[in-house]
């Protein structure tokens, strides 16, 4: 199967450096390597061109989590599977592309994605992160599944994901103009059409996040913003309820049996991610300048489709 | 002591949060610096309600630079029509009325009148907000983009029996209504046969379109109109008592209409279908890439408590594939709650329903997983390649005679009420379902099939045999089934090739069908 692999960057520095350096390492055969660059200064694209990337700028357009990949894959579109990377995920062996690749064999895989791993020297937050949300084993996914997994179905991370082109394209591909969550709308969308999903245990990314406090709270308002826009996620799929608060346990578990000195910031930071999203949710009655001032995705409020 | 809502929480903590973020509250979105204000009643607006303030306003648009906004104040502010100007705003607290003397009656060889209150053409960038009550349009706009109506309040003239929409949007792009609420253009409908026409939202050969988190009720047709149209977002919507569908989708070259989202919208007591996209003029079966999901219903489909010929709770489809309905709850709707005829590639799943799921014509594949709903009804014409219903709970299965199904897959349902009936060319899965029958024809008629492999069923049947096979069922397989029967187990004519393994059997228990 012919593969291309798709990387949006800003300023991607050092972690994108790496990120190259595995890419270059893999032993799957990549047809086309793009990068589509939102005005880095700092290098990414000529390193990534150096590195044999096909470099795109976004001309006109906003960044958007969606409408951007969209324009990459509608610029280089000659492959079977689609490869979503974030600057910051590096493969952690040489074997990780392949492997999600192979995910494909099945006819059925209509995505796929990675394991992401923290990076070496991440907090103790940020491990758990990564080691609650993802496991070592792979996983395949339908909607018949929704019943036991609710929301969590379709759970999944563009840090490292992979579409087949025939059922990217049989849903339309990634939607424009939301504020996260292209990834999880595509894969609801693919599930609903019959397709199922593979989470791969064993193509892994290195990709992890230290938050500081104000942009837990900015990411989890985005999270509710994205909830309370697509509703239709919870009533196709239902809720997780319960997964938070088991979070919340693993998460004291974790940091307590390690260094308990950290568990007042992690109080902090369930504050945080809790006042966050019910924000989020609550965005259509918070003022304009709020909105933008409590949200990670600045530019996403710019455009006057969001002022009401 | 008064209690201190959850809500009033998260607004202090959220402040202080906003605070301790280092949030500056008071920056603008833009940080726009030359843009200004303008004032309508400082350059000669009376908004007395008897003055003519046109050209009031007119003149203050005209003169204003990119990116002013033109501000009506609190006031009555008579006015005919009104040119709008590319990327000058307008916001109004006032409210626009527009005299009753311009008022003309929408007809399918004109369909725009000669005096909308905004008129736009070949304008880009541009937000209105207003209240008005208007006699034609609210706006017609043509050749534009990036129009954006929020926020705003439009009442129409219920009394004319052939009102022009709120919102007419003809060869436009990126644009959108939200936050607003269009009531009363067009009269009510009275009659089950006739309407009235006036719609809230119409929009015609148009690309990129958003309709959220409006209200639009009390409108002589349609609450969203859509024809020859794509990239269409339709989210959030409260649409009701309206003298047609709730949304409706229509074709005209058909290359456009695609990329739907019909999504989180409440639909109620609309005279036709909550839903309704309609091919069927166009000929040929379309693929539009359409997402309904989240959507309620409920009350669609009556004028006055008697039924109209419509009236569908999740979606009337036609003439097109590529659609995924999930996630939908219709109660309470005339006609089945999602109506099939002439399509492609369906997909309905998790949907709950009391309506039914009525399949008319030919198909292609239609997949219909985990949802709740009361029938499913093909009609005589019947004739699909594929047919996979599973994971459901089913109030009855009702197949005509002398279908055509290429392949009926009926796999782990819960069908609360037999028979069902199966004379049909083609081959039937029924497969780890669970029958239950009270009727005196029992639970499982095998009439007609060229293949049948009926597997590891619970059939809980109260009268007579609970299953028959005739003699032209062909290739049946009946094997390891669980069935209680108030009757014997199987009627058997003896059809060719049968095979019949490992049932486990109760026969003649005294029982009623659950």
């Amino acid at each position: 199967m012919k593969a291309n692999v798709y990387i949006p960057t800003l300023n991607g520095g050092s972690l994108f450096v790496a990120l190259l350096d595995a890419l270059a390492g893999q032993n799957a055969f990549i047809a086309e390597r793009v990068v589509i660059d939102s005005g880095s200064t700092d290098g990414t694209a000529e390193a990534a061109q150096a590195h044999g990337f096909k470099v795109m700028g976004l001309g006109n357009n906003e960044f958007d989590h969606g409408g951007t990949r969209q324009l990459a894959i509608d610029t280089y579109p000659q492959a079977d599977i689609y490869i979503f990377l974030t600057q910051d995920a590096i493969p952690a062996n040489e074997s990780t592309l392949l492997n999600i690749i192979r995910a494909f064999d099945d006819p059925e895989i209509g995505m796929a994605y990675g394991r992401q791993l923290p990076h070496k020297g991440a907090t103790l937050m940020e491990a758990h992160a990564r080691l609650f949300n993802y496991p070592p084993q792979t996983q395949i996914r339908s909607l018949a599944d929704a019943d036991t997994y609710g929301i969590k179905t379709i759970s999944c991370s563009n840090s490292f994901a992979a579409y087949r082109r025939s059922a990217f394209e049989g849903v339309g591909g990634f939607p424009r103009g939301t504020i996260m969550g292209e990834d999880v709308i595509v894969a609801g969308k693919l599930l609903l059409n019959g397709w199922k999903m593979a989470y791969v245990g064993d193509a892994c990314v290195h990709h992890s996040h230290a938050y500081s406090l104000r942009e837990e709270f900015e990411r989890y308002f985005d999270i509710g913003v994205f909830h309370s826009d697509n509703r239709w996620i919870f009533e196709s799929f239902g809720h997780a309820y319960g997964e938070g608060v088991k979070y919340a346990k693993s998460e004291i578990s974790y940091v307590a049996r390690r260094n308990p000195w950290v568990l007042p910031k992690v109080g902090c930071s369930f504050m945080a991610k809790w006042l966050g999203y019910r924000l989020g949710l609550a965005y259509r009655s918070l003022p304009v300048r709020l909105r933008r001032a409590f949200s990670m995705y600045k530019s996403y409020w710019k455009t006057a489709r969001r002022l009401p | 002591m008064k209690r201190i809502k959850l809500r009033e929480i998260v607004w202090i903590v959220g402040s202080l949060m906003a605070v301790a973020c280092g949030v500056r509250v008071n920056q603008q979105v833009g940080a726009e610096t030359t843009a200004r204000r303008i004032n309508v009643k400082e350059y000669g607006a009376k908004g007395d309600g008897k003055t003519d303030d046109s050209r009031f306003i007119q003149a203050v648009l005209d003169s204003a630079s990119i990116g002013d906004t033109v501000y009506i104040p609190k006031g009555t502010y008579l006015v005919r029509t009104i040119r709008l100007v590319s990327n000058v705003h307008l916001v109004a607290d006032g409210l626009l009325k527009q005299p009753k003397e311009l008022s003309a009656h929408f007809a399918v060889e004109k369909q725009h009148s000669d005096a909308p209150l905004f008129r736009a053409h070949r304008i880009s960038n541009v937000y209105l907000s207003f209240r008005a009550e208007t006699v034609n349009e609210a706006i017609y706009a043509s050749q534009c983009s990036n129009l954006t109506i929020a926020g705003s309040q439009l009442t129409g003239d219920s009394t004319n029996s052939r009102s022009f929409p709120a919102v007419l949007w003809y060869n436009c792009a990126a644009s959108r209504v939200v936050g607003s609420t269009i009531t009363g253009y067009g009269g009510a409908r009275e009659s089950t046969t006739t309407y009235h026409p006036g719609t809230a939202v119409r929009v015609l050969s148009s690309q990129g379109i958003t309709i959220s988190g409006n209200h639009f009720h009390h409108n002589g047709e349609n609450g969203i109109f859509i024809h020859d149209s794509g990239d269409v977002e339709i989210d959030g919507n409260y649409i009701h008592h309206n003298g047609m569908s709730g949304i409706q989708v229509a074709f005209n070259t058909a290359e456009r209409v695609t990329n739907y989202r019909i999504t989180n919208n409440r639909l109620e007591y609309n005279a036709a279908d909550a839903v309704d996209i309609n091919n069927r003029a166009h000929g040929q079966v379309v693929k539009i890439n359409a997402l309904i999901a989240g959507n309620s219903s409920k009350n669609n489909g009556f004028v006055k408590g008697e039924s109209t010929p419509d009236g569908s709770g999740i979606g009337t489809l036609i003439g097109i594939s590529g659609v995924a309905l999930s996630g939908n709850r219709a109660f309470g709707n005339n006609r089945p709650a999602l109506y099939i005829e002439g399509c492609g590639e369906i997909t309905a799943n998790r949907n709950v329903t009391d309506g039914a799921f009525e399949l008319v014509g030919q198909w292609e594949r239609i997949r219909m997983e985990g949802n709740s709903f009361h029938t499913l009804r093909l009609l005589a014409n019947a004739n699909g390649r594929v047919l996979d219903i599973r994971h459901s709970r089913i109030g009855s299965i009702m197949l005509p005679n002398d279908i055509r199904i290429d392949s009926l897959n009926v796999i782990e349902n819960h069908i609360n009420s037999g028979p069902v009936n199966v004379n049909l060319v083609g081959n039937l899965k029924f497969e780890g379902n669970r029958l239950k029958s009270g009727h005196e024809a029992g639970a499982l008629l095998l009439v007609k099939a060229n293949s049948v492999s009926l597997l590891g069923n619970h059939i809980f049947n109260e009268r007579n045999a609970a299953i028959t096979v005739r003699k032209t069922a062909l290739n049946v397989r009946i094997d390891s089934n669980f069935v209680t029967s108030g009757g014997t187990w199987i009627h058997d004519f003896k059809p060719p090739n049968i095979k019949i393994n490992k049932n486990r059997i109760r026969e003649h228990v005294a029982m009623e069908a659950q």
